[in-house]
């Protein structure tokens, strides 16, 4: 085979084998013209299109007269118990494989689908758990040397460019022949130039075979069968009879599929994955200019239509756009198109015309007239589909749980709700379902106000404000979420899961506050139980975790949780209390970690020694075995710690007697009598023991003494160098403490503690010397003639 | 006759124009001497008939520009120095006017006369005010004609010669009451502007919005593939070595070294991935010719040998990082963290990182 073109070019329209194919670029509207054109003359017994073989149930669905596109097949594939991953075909109006079922369709033809089935796709294999698979790869359009090559001899930039330029411009012709002659010759040089890796690649020789065969049980039963399919297929597909012998993939799990709605925006995030043309509603718009003319497109009326749309919708954005820049928009784009040899403004024209009329000054590469129009063109519609065509359980299981806690969703209103979550058991199963779908992230609810449990705010208010709307954006999302899980717990879980996952791929997986949130998000959303392997997880990270400060504010929040009942309530067989034990053991070893404590985390690990006591004091705290903190502490002090360390370990050791009060005393002194090169280094144990029991400071006799002598004695530079210091200290006292340290001072120096807050050694005669000098000052400036400009108040502030 | 240093880009490439014009069979503006595409071709090369490519890194720009002078909107050519616009804005007029020579020199001191018109004062007094005693500015004579007129660096005007432009841009006509009630020069056919400008240079005067709506803008980028901008750059030295008579190499080590470094510094960003300081001085494809160009004729007249990196670090601490402390500091550490790790696999990075280092702290 000399020059594999040729033969692609014959076998394209093999009339006396009654075979005929239709090389395509997926979302084409060029092409689904012409494959319209084909049908109509040909009438074939078979329409065979490029898509999953056992997506081919939706078929009547798809042609259902209440789909209204864009709709996608959703196909979910569980590959084990545990791994699930999803994949879309979507279809738009101008999809020609849509359009040949269509017309396929009027003509009475069989229609197929012939690709491999999906479970047998490799790119489904292939896709980590919980991502979307790309079914279409049109990667060899976009790239490869030959694309190259000749978009630089059109003066196109890409291939998005060089596909509009050569074939779009098609749009409308009655010569379906010509035209698949020339995407054919297109994609046979594309796919001669391709690296072997692409064209023969296992997965296409793979599907090539799948279809080849197809074709060939289609011609058996009787032409003519026109097959649509790839462009970058059609050549090994010509010659049907003579398939490659390669192996196909056993199918891994079972899949499922549903006709969805689908969305111009997810279509267009699809086309990231090299999926077909981007901006669907571009396309669009010239596909039913196409229709409305029964031909090519009115080009001019067209970019009109959009350049003018384009400006309403900034000006309803905020981002008018002056007539004369709008005109200008135009003439560039139209213009331009002419230069390059188009009938009329292309996408990239348009682009380009936006960038010139638009842009006043330098533009950065991420210029913000292009992403606005790039977000026109994509458009923002959604599609319809039949009821009988169901969709999937996770979408059917999210409307029967808001209708049973009985949520309206009868439409897309906004409404309110106000639960009374602590008294009505029905109330308390609709807040779990919202914060459910909040978990999801799928825009159905938002909690106006109420308790904050995970983060411990205002626990004690009786009832959540939520608002919700089920939106055809909020059915999306959870057809999107349906790789995730069947139902709502399900896909929570599998949610919590995946954020597992990616956790330890950034390297958070240590991070306890993070774990410890989404497990509290886990138990508002109701899953209770289900979190048996979360809570596992938790305690095993808990067990080999090394900061003694994060560890003790899980311990914090983990007693809060063992205690909570109403929406907190934990369920009998998730073992937090094990789990709060396992935290309490673990903190306590590392609390042999405190004297060598960093610098940097001595403010923490202060404040963490606070929080243990408060743990220790607070309700429940009598169920955790005191002495093994007790113990610990007690080698901590020993053990020479950082003098902030040391202050709040003493003082938890003084105060629960089992070392004396002098003990305290005697290390404070120590402290401010120290050689140290920073003055404030001076009241590190000071520091640390108003942190952690600042009434010893006034219960302790000797402290409050030693502290006024070291203030006493303290040369007046050093006094002002510490100031800040002391009083950040002392922030945390509450007023009331405050005013009792300054009571006990006051009096240490023979006065009362109100005495020093104000000036109180001023009488009448002050004030009468001080209005005669105010009176002499006047007097003298209206002497030198300033009264003017000195004492007279200026009108306008009057 | 004297050799001179550069030609007009219409006489250097008169052969290109010539056969360009020739085969021009698409329709031509009035005004234009080319067509449209022909300009085109002409900036961006054509292989048929021996075009050079004289443009590089983004041909959609080139198209946006052409565009923009057919129309009533003037051209503005603005982005960072040394990414070629004032090669652009002189390729495009002697492709459209077949002049690029009505050119006004932006700076402080341009009066609204060097946009307009000034007067032979002898003849002024001998005769008074008359056709003879005028003279016209380059943008007048450009009106006069129907060709391109071009203004440098316009923001370094005072914003009072600026906004002499509005009204030549809107009106596209000059009166001159002095030589009689109603006279004026009406802008002919085939009549723009293409202006350039820096936005963020130090020192520049800012652009009136009522200027900025009569002109396109266009920004000119570096260029983005480190591959084309290393075979521009090596082209583009060869051009310019070949005027002397010694001979120099520049292996393709060093060659890569020079291209790396200035893209590094210039985007803050190494091809790894790892962030790097940005230097105040400007790290453009042009002045990396001019670093290849100087250490070349360094080796080649005072070395007597092959270019190696030291050559280049010598003139980069010359050229570029002229007498900024701080750019200096930046310098080092792009020498201290990213050449020396380069250094350990590459002789020639291992030779730029102790030429960087000698010299700074030396």
């Amino acid at each position: 085979m000399d020059n594999p073109t040729f033969n692609v070019l014959d076998g394209l329209d093999q009339r006396r084998a009654g075979l005929h194919f239709a090389p395509i670029r997926h979302h084409s509207p060029a092409c689904a013209w012409a494959v319209a054109r084909m049908i109509d003359e040909i009438r074939p017994a078979h329409v065979l299109i490029e898509a999953p073989a056992d997506l081919e149930r939706h078929i009547p669905d798809l042609l259902d007269r209440a789909t209204r596109p864009p709709v996608a097949i959703a196909v979910l594939l569980d590959r084990d118990a545990e791994s699930r991953v999803s994949a879309y075909y979507p279809f738009c109006a101008h999809s020609p494989e849509l359009i040949a079922l269509i017309h396929g369709a009027k003509v009475g033809a069989k229609l197929r689908m012939i690709d491999l089935p999906s479970p047998r796709m490799e790119a489904l294999h292939h896709t980590p758990p919980g991502r979307i698979a790309p079914l279409l790869n049109e990667k060899p359009f976009d790239g490869g040397t030959y694309i190259a090559a000749l978009a630089r001899r059109t003066g196109c930039r890409d291939g998005f460019e060089l596909w509009d330029h050569l074939f779009e411009t098609r749009l409308g012709t009655a010569d379906w022949r010509a035209f698949f002659q020339a995407v054919g010759t297109y994609c046979a040089g594309m796919r001669a130039a391709a690296p072997r890796d692409d064209g023969a690649a296992p997965e296409n020789l793979a599907r090539e075979a799948h279809m080849a065969a197809c074709i060939r049980t289609a011609l058996k039963a009787g032409g003519p069968v026109v097959v649509v399919a790839g462009g970058f297929h059609v050549p090994a597909l010509v010659d049907p009879g003579n398939p490659p012998d390669v192996p196909i993939r056993e199918p891994i799990g079972t899949a499922q599929s549903y006709l969805i709605r689908y969305g111009f925006a997810a279509m267009d995030a699809l086309s990231g994955y090299a999926a077909g043309l981007p901006q669907p509603a571009y396309y669009d718009d010239l596909w039913h200019a196409a229709l409305a003319r029964n031909g090519a497109p009115p080009w001019s009326d067209t970019a009109l239509d959009l350049v003018s749309g384009f400006a309403q919708k900034m000006r309803r954005d905020g981002n008018a756009i002056s007539l004369p820049a709008q005109t200008e928009m135009l003439r560039v784009a139209d213009r331009l198109a002419r230069m390059r040899g188009r009938p009329g403004a292309l996408r990239h024209d348009l682009i380009d015309a936006a960038l010139t009329a638009l842009v006043k000054g330098e533009t950065s590469h991420a210029e913000v007239w292009t992403e606005r129009l790039l977000t026109f063109l994509r458009g923002n519609a959604l599609g319809e589909v039949p009821p009988s065509a169901g969709s999937p359980p996770l979408v059917e299981d999210a409307r029967r749980r808001a209708k049973a806690v009985r949520l309206d969703i009868s439409d897309g209103m906004r409404r309110r709700r106000t639960l009374d979550i602590r008294r009505k058991a029905s109330h308390l199963a609709a807040s779990r379902f919202l914060h459910a779908m909040m978990l999801l992230e799928i825009g159905f609810a938002s909690r106006d106000a109420g308790p904050d449990f995970v983060n411990g705010m205002r626990t004690d208010l009786l009832f959540e404000e939520w608002t919700y709307a089920w939106s055809p954006a909020v059915e999306a999302r959870l057809v999107e979420a349906a790789v995730l899980g069947d139902d709502v717990p399900g896909a929570c879980l599998g949610l919590l899961k995946r954020l597992r996952v990616e956790m330890a791929q950034t390297g958070e997986s240590r991070d306890l506050d993070l774990l410890t949130t989404l497990f509290c998000r886990g138990l508002l959303a109701g899953l209770g139980a289900k979190l048996a392997s979360f809570v596992a997880t938790l305690a095993d990270e808990i067990r080999i975790h090394g900061a003694f400060e994060a560890v003790a504010g899980c311990l914090r929040r983990l007693q809060h949780l063992s205690l909570s009942k109403g929406p907190m309530a934990i369920p009998d067989i998730l073992d937090v209390t094990g789990l709060r034990d396992a935290a309490y053991h673990r903190m306590v070893y590392l609390c042999d970690d405190l004297p060598n404590t960093d610098p940097d985390a001595i403010d923490a690990r202060v404040e963490a020694l606070r929080m243990v006591l408060d743990i220790l004091r607070g309700p429940g705290g009598e169920t955790l075995d005191h002495t093994l903190f007790d113990d610990a502490i007690d080698r901590v002090a020993r053990a020479d710690p950082p003098p902030e360390i040391l202050g709040a370990v003493l003082a938890i050791c003084v105060q629960s007697g089992r070392q004396p009060a002098d003990a305290l005393v005697a290390a404070m002194v120590g402290n401010f009598h120290g050689s140290l090169p920073q003055i404030h280094d001076r009241i590190g144990v000071l520091r640390g023991l108003l942190a952690a029991v600042p009434s010893l400071l006034w219960i302790v006799s000797g402290l409050m003494e030693a502290l006024d002598a070291f203030l006493c004695d303290l040369p007046e530079d050093d006094f002002i160098a510490l100031l800040p210091h002391l009083r950040l200290a002392l922030t945390v006292l509450n007023p009331r403490e405050t005013d009792r340290v300054a009571q006990i001072l006051a009096a240490r120096h023979g006065g009362h503690g109100v005495s020093y807050l104000a000036e109180t050694g001023f009488d009448e005669a002050d004030l009468g010397r001080g209005l005669a000098a105010e009176q002499a000052v006047r007097a003298s400036i209206a002497a030198d003639g300033l009264a003017d400009w000195l004492l007279e108040v200026p009108e306008e502030t009057q | 006759m004297v050799d001179v240093q550069r030609e007009a880009a219409e006489q250097r490439y008169a052969a290109e124009l010539a056969r360009l014009s020739e085969g021009d069979a698409d329709p031509r503006p009035r005004g234009w001497v080319l067509s449209p595409r022909a300009v085109r071709r002409f900036v961006l090369g054509d292989d048929a008939l021996e075009v050079s490519q004289k443009f590089f890194g983004d041909d959609a720009l080139v198209d946006r520009c052409i565009v923009s002078l057919l129309g009533q909107q003037g051209l503005m050519l603005v982005g960072e120095p040394g990414t070629a616009k004032s090669l652009l804005s002189e390729l495009l007029a002697a492709g459209i006017s077949g002049d690029s020579r009505l050119v006004v020199q932006g700076s402080a001191g341009v009066l609204e006369d060097h946009l307009r018109y000034g007067w032979n004062y002898a003849l002024l007094l001998a005769e008074g005010p008359s056709e003879r005693a005028l003279i016209p500015s380059p943008v007048l004579s450009a009106m006069r004609n129907g060709k391109i007129a071009r203004i440098e660096e316009l923001t370094r005007c005072a914003p009072e010669v600026q906004d002499a432009m509005i009204s030549l841009l809107s009106e596209r006509t000059v009166a001159i009451p002095e030589l009689g009630a109603g006279v004026e020069d009406r802008a002919a056919l085939g009549f723009n502007v293409i202006g350039t400008a820096n936005l963020r240079d130090l020192g520049v005067n800012e652009m009136s919005s009522a200027l900025k709506r009569r002109f396109n803008f266009e920004t000119v980028h570096p260029i983005a593939d480190a591959a084309f901008e290393k075979t521009l750059i090596a082209r583009q030295l060869q051009d310019r070595v070949a005027d002397h008579p010694v001979n120099a190499d520049m292996g393709d080590d060093v060659l890569d070294v020079l291209v790396q470094v200035f893209r590094d510094l210039r985007t803050g960003r190494t091809s790894e991935g790892a962030t790097v300081a940005q230097p105040k001085s400007v790290m453009s494809t042009a002045e990396a010719v001019n670093v290849a160009h100087a250490a070349t004729l360094n080796a080649a007249y005072l070395d007597g040998g092959t270019v190696n990196a030291d050559h280049v670090a010598r003139q980069l601490r010359g050229v570029v990082f002229k007498d900024d402390p701080e750019d200096a500091r930046k310098l080092r550490t792009y020498a201290d963290t990213i050449a020396r790790s380069r250094g350990r696999s590459s002789r020639a990075w291992a030779t730029f990182y102790k030429s960087v280092k000698d010299g700074l702290d030396g």
